[in-house]
């Protein structure tokens, strides 16, 4: 995830240290901000192409249109659905 | 007043510019499209006549291939559109598909997507709503005076119209989630440094339009001034039941609906008629009670009655004769009345 | 010359750090490559199911500083405070450094690969898949209940803190304050994150310094709502008002959207931590320059030495080394609940499998460093009373680091109660919010609607840390995390061992550790039952009893008996479902074979 600037040895450890701080002060609240925005575009992605699953509420002609933005999510939110989840799964600290 | 007729009802409603024939299959809407079509271009003015029946009959009213075609000038100021709906939907569904790839750069659809395409398309109100959005850009390019449709068999759009109102608060509560998840992401973007260019959600672009097409459907299909809505029946008992279900569907929602034209009438002179041979006579009387019961429910919608044709309505001609019918009636009310036997 | 140097906490802690840099340099780079066979090219979870939402491959450095916040907290302050007062520093020294070493970072690193190696899946499912679904039930309690009491514990730390350092909240306040500050200019007005951060932490440093200038400033004083009273007591209206001011915040905390104002908080309030710890480990190992002294004489009380030390009345202690010590320190030295962390987020974000060992044992040892700066902190301060204060680390600490860089001991004493009521409370602040969510899934309606269980937490949290003793409840709550470790431990022994690899190095410390913890439960309910039978009260109950009445504290003697009886059969049925899982795959890989 973290690019290596430059290639002194020392410029690599500021790296480490300050992905370690963003590590301890950040990443736990962003990997819970991401859980959230995605239950969001899931729900997003229930309402319009919820016809997936039975559920038709916008016309198919026009959920088609909004497809191509939801592509990168489709696989995504497919496996999800079919995981098995349990509530040990939300410990994220 | 037991006069009835189109001519009426344009008297009535003298913003009228699009007409809206509905009904299940085989009762006439195609026909009646067609006629009224016929009549106002023969008073001058430039009628698109749209049918979006896929039994496709306008080709074999016009006599002519029409379908997929475009708009078509059959007769001076008359132009007939009969939409390749199928081939509407496939073309979109293609452009879809390379809107995908453009996007994502990649040379295949993934499974999954491409399931979910097929699907979608397989679905029946894939057909109604490609057919739907016609509607709306054909009325949106304005190119015509008058505009007269002939739905598809038990397509009254309907459930669309009553989706509308949901669909518009769906829409509004889709924006809220999808704003929602752009903030958090923004949020999480700024927290690790990354920049977010300020960009406008393509997503939200999309559902805007969505809404108003769909709003303008329904705009066009319920607009008072504008639009007359008409279902279009014949004295048996499936487009009975069928046209009921319509109306109350229609006042559930608060909307009007103009008329009812009821087709395939045989008049009640045949009874007197000396040279009338028996089994026609027989129609009549077999016809009687569904003919009460027409005049008994929807007396104050009929706008029209087209008597039973001795031939088929094919060709100019026989086009003529039901643009008449459906102008100025020759079977008044009155004559319903008689037909109903009191 | 030498003995002036062993006079000092350094020695020491130099002992330990070598003794770590053996376990990560060398023991777990043999179990990494032995007998997990890690390996760097084979994908990740991350990268299989990667879905950029929860599987997706983060750098080594930002998973070990997730990993370290989310393990380390108040735990390796709280334990070695306790187990110093009550044994010495030398025993709660050497558990911290041999317990890590044998125990600590494998069951940390261990349940991590485990879970590498299984889709990333987390304890509950894992628990489920080899032992059952009643294992799992009693996993589920234990983290309920683990969210419950921690949180009690250290809302009673955070109060003792305040109260016993007036003055101590008002930086506090301006650090939430500084997080609402700090969103509001990143998020809203767009402003650079590095200059947002600075000036947060200008504001809060100003808040510090403040405290410390200004005398006028350090109100409310010490028991305000009780005067006469001398320390923290339990039932007091002072440690009420305050236990309520926390009741809001955690309330808000659980309740408004985390951008707002929780992130931004949580991140300001780290940064000085990050600084305060390592600060105080520099000082600790620096004492053979800076000279402080230690200042405790008897570095070890070997309680139980002899039978006399089993009267839990005539010697109101926390009872015999074994098996207390080793429940009294988890953090640092093993706790099971990292193994709920490791099997989280962390294993479904390793970019390679190689990382386990640096996110997985480093965190632990560094926690475990952590834990021996904690005891350093407290061998240099005089303790007299009869519990142990929870100010002995913000001044042990104080101590240390001043004679590094002499600020003032005011000062740095006010750094470091701010430090430990900001690190409590904001673990506390994020427990709420995992609990909020875990009743979402586990509780009934109306429990699990979300403006209703965080009131359930507040309200437990409250009334234990009003009228609970919480070395008590520390030692209860440790008997389960501590169960939970062996739990662990046996579960990825369970898992090798289908695997049909080697399983000492799992098995004998997590016997180890189930023999101990049930043994510890069995005193606890011990200690309870006997003081019910005798009619006495535990000294730490007494002020509650003045103002209550005996036989309230009887009955929540009577009750916290039970509540070990429970704990005990639970942790029996556990050992049992355990050890049989063990030996049953082991046999079946044995005859694959």
């Amino acid at each position: 995830m973290g690019e290596r600037k430059g290639l002194g040895f020392l410029s690599r450890i500021k790296d480490a240290i300050s992905e370690a701080v963003y590590g301890i002060a950040l990443h736990g609240q962003v990997a819970s901000i991401k859980r959230m925005k995605m239950y969001t575009e899931y729900l997003f992605m229930l309402m319009t192409i919820g016809d997936m699953m039975g559920i038709p509420i916008v016309p198919p002609y026009y959920t088609l249109r909004l497809l191509p933005y939801m592509v990168p999510n489709i696989k995504g939110w497919k496996l999800r659905m079919l995981r098995e989840r349990d509530v040990t799964d939300i410990i994220s600290g | 007043m037991s006069r009835i007729g189109f001519k009426y009802v344009f008297e009535r409603m003298p913003e009228l510019r699009i007409v809206i024939f509905a009904g299940k299959g085989g009762v006439g809407k195609t026909t009646s499209s067609a006629a009224l079509s016929y009549k106002l271009a023969s008073m001058g003015r430039r009628v698109l006549c749209f049918s979006t029946d896929p039994q496709a009959s306008l080709s074999d009213i016009f006599e002519r291939n029409l379908f997929g075609k475009g708009e078509i000038e059959v007769a001076p100021n008359l132009y007939v559109l009969e939409i390749d709906a199928d081939k509407r939907i496939a073309e979109y569904v293609e452009s879809i598909r390379r809107k995908i790839k453009e996007m994502y750069k990649i040379d295949e659809i993934p499974r999954e997507v491409e399931d979910y395409i097929e699907s979608a398309v397989a679905e029946p109100a894939m057909y109604e709503s490609a057919v739907y959005d016609a509607m709306v850009d054909v009325v949106a390019e304005g190119k015509y005076d008058y505009y007269v449709f002939d739905m598809p068999p038990f397509g009254h759009g309907i459930r669309m119209v009553a989706m509308a109102d949901i669909l518009s608060k769906w829409v509004d509560k889709i924006f809220e989630a999808r704003k929602e998840a752009l903030e958090l992401d923004a949020a999480a973007a700024r927290l690790k440094g990354e920049k977010l260019l300020e960009y406008e959600d393509q997503m939200l672009k999309e559902l805007e339009y969505i809404r108003g097409r769909i709003v303008s459907f329904s705009r066009l299909i319920t607009d008072a001034k504008r639009t007359a809505f008409t279902m279009v029946l014949v004295p048996e008992r499936m487009a009975i039941l069928d046209t009921e279900k319509a109306i109350e569907m229609f006042e559930e929602l608060g909307l009007k609906m103009r008329g009812v034209v009821v087709n395939q009438v045989y008049p009640p002179q045949l009874l007197e008629d000396p040279r009338a041979p028996d089994y026609l006579k027989k129609r009549v009387l077999a016809q009687r009670p569904y003919v009460r019961e027409i005049y008994e429910k929807f007396r104050d919608l009929i706008v029209a009655v087209i008597p039973m044709l001795n031939r088929e309505p094919k060709g100019l001609e026989a086009v003529r004769i039901v643009a008449e019918e459906l102008w100025e009636s020759s079977l008044d009310l009155g004559a319903l009345e008689a037909l109903t036997g009191r | 010359m030498t003995g002036v140097v062993f006079d000092t906490p350094a020695p020491y802690i130099l002992l330990g750090l070598i003794v770590y840099a053996i376990a990560y340099l060398y023991y777990s780079k043999y179990v990494d490559r032995n007998i997990w066979q890690a390996d760097p090219t084979r994908p990740t979870p991350a990268k299989l199911y990667f879905d950029g939402v929860e599987y997706f491959p983060v750098s080594r450095y930002v998973l070990y500083g997730y990993q370290f916040k989310s393990v380390a907290a108040l735990g390796p302050i709280v334990g070695p405070m306790i187990a110093v007062h009550f044994y010495g520093w030398l025993p709660a020294l050497l558990w911290l450094i041999i317990g890590n070493f044998f125990i600590g970072w494998v069951q940390d690193y261990s349940t991590m690969m485990m879970s590498v190696r299984r889709e990333g899946r987390s304890m509950g499912p894992i628990v489920y898949e080899l032992l059952g679904g009643r294992a799992r039930t009693i996993l589920l309690t234990y983290l309920v209940f683990y969210l419950i009491i921690i949180g009690a514990v250290f809302a009673w730390v955070i109060v003792s803190v305040i109260n016993g350092v007036p003055g101590s909240f008002i930086p506090v306040v301006v650090i939430l304050i500084t997080g609402y500050i700090f969103g509001h200019l990143v998020f809203r007005m767009r402003v650079d994150v590095v200059r947002a951060t600075l000036v947060a932490l200008i504001l809060v440093f100003a808040g510090i310094i403040l405290v410390t200038a200004v005398k006028d400033l350090r109100v409310p004083s010490t028991n305000f709502l009780d005067p006469g009273v001398t320390g923290t007591q339990p039932a007091s209206w002072t440690v009420l008002f305050w236990l309520l001011v926390l009741s809001v915040i955690y309330y808000l905390a659980a309740i408004t959207p985390m951008i707002r104002w929780l992130l931004p908080t949580v991140y300001v309030g780290y940064l000085p931590a990050i600084i305060a710890l390592v600060i105080v480990v520099i000082a600790a190992v620096a004492t053979f320059i800076t000279g402080v002294k230690i200042h405790e004489t008897r570095a070890a009380y070997v309680g139980g030495a002899s039978l006399e030390y089993f009267d839990p009345i005539k010697y109101p202690t926390t009872g015999p080394i074994w098996p207390m010590l080793f429940v009294t320190i988890a953090c640092g030295a093993i706790s099971g609940w990292h193994s709920l962390i490791s099997t989280g987020l962390s294993s479904r974000q390793l970019e390679y499998e190689t990382d386990a060992r640096p996110v997985g044992g480093g965190a632990m040892i560094t926690e475990g460093i952590v834990g021996l700066s904690s005891v350093a902190a407290i061998m240099v301060v005089a303790r007299g009373a009869a519990q142990p204060g929870a100010l002995d680390y913000p001044r042990g600490a104080a101590t240390l680091v001043n004679a590094l860089i002499p600020l003032g001991p005011d000062t740095w004493l006010y750094f470091y109660s701010v430090f430990v009521i900001i690190m409590g409370l904001i673990t506390s602040m994020l427990f709420v919010r995992v609990f909020r969510m875990v009743a979402a899934e586990l509780f009934p309606a109306p429990f699990n609607h979300y403006l209703v269980s965080p009131l359930i937490w507040i309200a437990i949290v409250v009334f234990l840390a009003w009228l609970g003793s919480w070395t008590n409840l520390w030692l209860y709550f440790g008997g389960t995390n501590q169960l939970l470790a062996g739990l662990a431990l046996m579960v990825v022994a369970v898992f090798l061992a289908s695997q049909r690899r080697p399983t000492w190095y799992v098995f004998w410390p997590g016997a180890f550790m189930i023999v101990t913890t049930l043994a510890a439960i069995l005193w606890e309910t011990y200690v309870y039952t006997a003081h019910l039978m005798q009619g006495q009260i535990l000294s730490v109950q007494r002020p509650v009893a003045v103002k209550f009445g005996e036989s309230l504290v009887h009955f929540t003697n009577a009750l916290s008996a039970i509540f070990g009886v429970v704990l005990f059969i639970l942790g029996l049925a556990m050992a049992y479902y355990l050890f049989t899982g063990y030996f049953r795959y082991r046999s079946q890989a044995e005859k694959a074979s």
